[in-house]
């Protein structure tokens, strides 16, 4: 594959472009791939490639002067090695959606975004985190709870789920919510809970996100999936299943997320390679119990197909109390980096950036992306800075306010303060802030820490020797909704919750 | 002249294995001994981050 400027090109249809003030990013619902365009000029290109006789046509259209030739065909080069833009057969039509409400229509704002933002500044001198942290149009990454209703009690919960709460939205309100999303170019939302299956509507709000042109990705325990249920997931387009396990065997998960847990998500992973569903995702999050368990767990990824996906554990909402016993050791954390490093295919979606002082960074955007590029909906509606911190500290708004989720996302006083550039406090000395950036804001704070300060699980050590000297070691959970439908303890053997 | 080792452009720490394009493994280039004047920069115009499995869902 060599790239010809001399040759016409055109966008992948399963591309979808938003505008950003850099240029625009780009998200490939095919391969899941997501691109910075970092210059409108480029943006502009590869929106209108499918027009022109040639990509040298383009430039010229577009004014790009002959000097910056090189760089554009470089990312065209590396666009097309992406599966963005391929070279075109002209013997063949262009087919793109024209329907406004597909995922991969253009974005309707972006012919006028265009024409006013061509004289924007060159990205010279400014790195992509250094664009990033300064906030984005849309989030990447929205995690969206349904219900706080759940069939199981895990003692790590982050939203503290168990009992529905009376006030949470309406299937009228969460298509609002959607169209809002459509409006503001969402790629994809991640839908989690409480056990996001147990809402009756859940079916017809998946359906209508897709309709809408917004990706799903949702998380279950799989409790609730019947080889019914994963036909009709398998049938959909733009939708993505993660399903729930946090022991290899029965022992180490039923302990963490409840008795017969692991038999339901074995049981839900086997409904989902009879229907053909493809590659689903078997979501972990780590602990001093399982960590042991990695080459387990990718083997079974292994027997299903699928893709497995590692998670950091989080002191928030029931995990508060379950930190102490759970959270990896230092050694621990060594195995994991190590283990990760050698198997850059296993998803862990920025979790471990903490890890990247060990060394080379993990992949991922390696910073704390909460109300940067990643924000929560909760299940009333209320708008929190990520989904580690469901905390009155940390809520931004909420969808019912005047504007919905678009002015909560922009205009927060809360999201304003994070897109600032922020002190490295008490890690600016040490030689490895630049890879890990002081850590996750969440876990610093529900474990008493101050937020310009080291992680907990910092790996340099300076956690503990902070966390020795805290004399709030958790902190209480006062501010959060707790929906627990009992209290719930760790189940070191198998208990029923 | 004031002679002496330019880094043109620093952007990204990408770990090993992260697939990289010829612009990214370009982005970093070490200029030996260029005068100022003839400082260069070179534009990273794509940047391809790894989001799959970013979500904050257990």
């Amino acid at each position: 594959m060599t790239f010809d400027a001399t040759k016409p090109y055109r966008l992948d249809p399963r591309v979808a472009l938003r505008p950003e003030t850099f240029g625009a990013l780009a998200y490939h619902y095919g391969n899941r791939r997501l691109t910075l365009l970092r210059a409108p000029e480029l943006a502009a290109l590869v929106r209108s490639v499918d027009q022109f006789a040639t990509v040298r046509d383009a430039f010229t259209d577009i004014g790009i002067s002959s000097t910056r030739w090189p760089a554009f065909e470089k990312a065209i080069t590396s666009l097309e090695r992406s599966g963005f833009l391929a070279e075109r057969d002209d013997a063949i039509p262009v087919s793109r959606a024209t329907d406004e409400q597909s995922p991969t229509a253009i974005h309707p704002d972006f012919p006028s975004w265009i024409d006013s933002t061509l004289d924007a500044p060159p990205t010279r001198g400014t790195t992509m985190a250094d664009q990033l942290k300064t906030g984005l149009n849309a989030p990447i990454c929205l995690t969206w709870e349904w219900t706080y209703a759940c069939n199981l009690q895990c003692v790590h919960c982050l939203s503290s789920s168990g009992t529905r709460d009376p006030d949470e939205l309406t299937t009228d309100q969460m298509k609002r919510i959607v169209d809002d999303l459509h409006d503001l170019g969402v790629f994809y939302v991640n839908i989690g809970g409480g056990e996001p299956m147990l809402r009756p509507d859940f079916f017809e709000v998946v359906e209508y996100c897709v309709s809408r042109g917004v990706g799903v990705k949702f998380s279950t325990n799989g409790g609730l999936m019947t080889a019914e249920k994963a036909q009709r997931l398998a049938s959909m387009d733009y939708v993505d299943v993660q399903i729930s396990l946090d022991g290899i065997d029965e022992v180490t998960n039923d302990a963490v997320r409840g008795s017969g847990s692991h038999a339901k998500a074995r049981r839900a992973m086997d409904h989902l390679r009879d229907a053909d569903f493809g590659q689903f995702k078997i979501s972990v999050v780590m602990t001093r119990d399982n960590i042991e368990q990695l080459d387990g767990f990718e083997q079974l990824a292994e027997h299903y197909g699928a893709e497995l996906r590692l998670t950091r554990f989080r002191p928030s909402g029931r995990g508060a109390e379950s930190w102490n016993a759970l959270h990896p050791t230092q050694t621990q954390q060594r195995t994991l980096y190590t283990w990760l490093l050698e198997r850059p295919h296993v998803l862990t979606g920025d979790s471990f950036f903490h890890l990247s002082a060990l060394g080379e960074a993990l992949p991922g955007l390696n910073l704390c992306g909460a109300g940067r590029v990643v924000c929560l909906i909760d299940p009333v509606g209320d708008v929190y800075a990520c989904p580690f911190v469901l905390h009155d500290d940390f809520k931004a708004g909420s969808v019912r306010d005047a504007g919905g989720f678009g002015e909560v996302w922009t205009n927060s006083t809360l999201f304003a303060g994070l897109r600032e550039p922020q002190s490295a406090g008490a890690c600016a000395s040490c030689g490895a802030y630049d890879a890990c950036q002081g850590g996750c804001m969440a876990t610093k704070f529900f474990t008493g820490l101050p937020l310009d300060g080291p992680d907990p699980e910092c790996v340099k050590g300076f956690g503990e020797d902070a966390l020795a000297g805290t004399a709030v070691a958790i902190v209480p959970v006062s501010g959060t909704s707790d929906h627990s439908w009992a209290p719930v303890s760790l189940g070191r053997t198998r208990t029923s919750v | 002249m004031n002679r002496c080792l330019h880094v043109v452009r620093t952007t990204l720490n990408y770990p090993k294995g992260f697939p990289m394009d010829d612009a990214a493994t370009t982005a970093t280039i070490e200029a030996d001994e260029r005068d100022d004047s003839e400082l260069l920069e070179e534009e990273l115009l794509v940047e391809e981050v790894s989001i799959d499995g970013m979500c904050g869902v257990y």
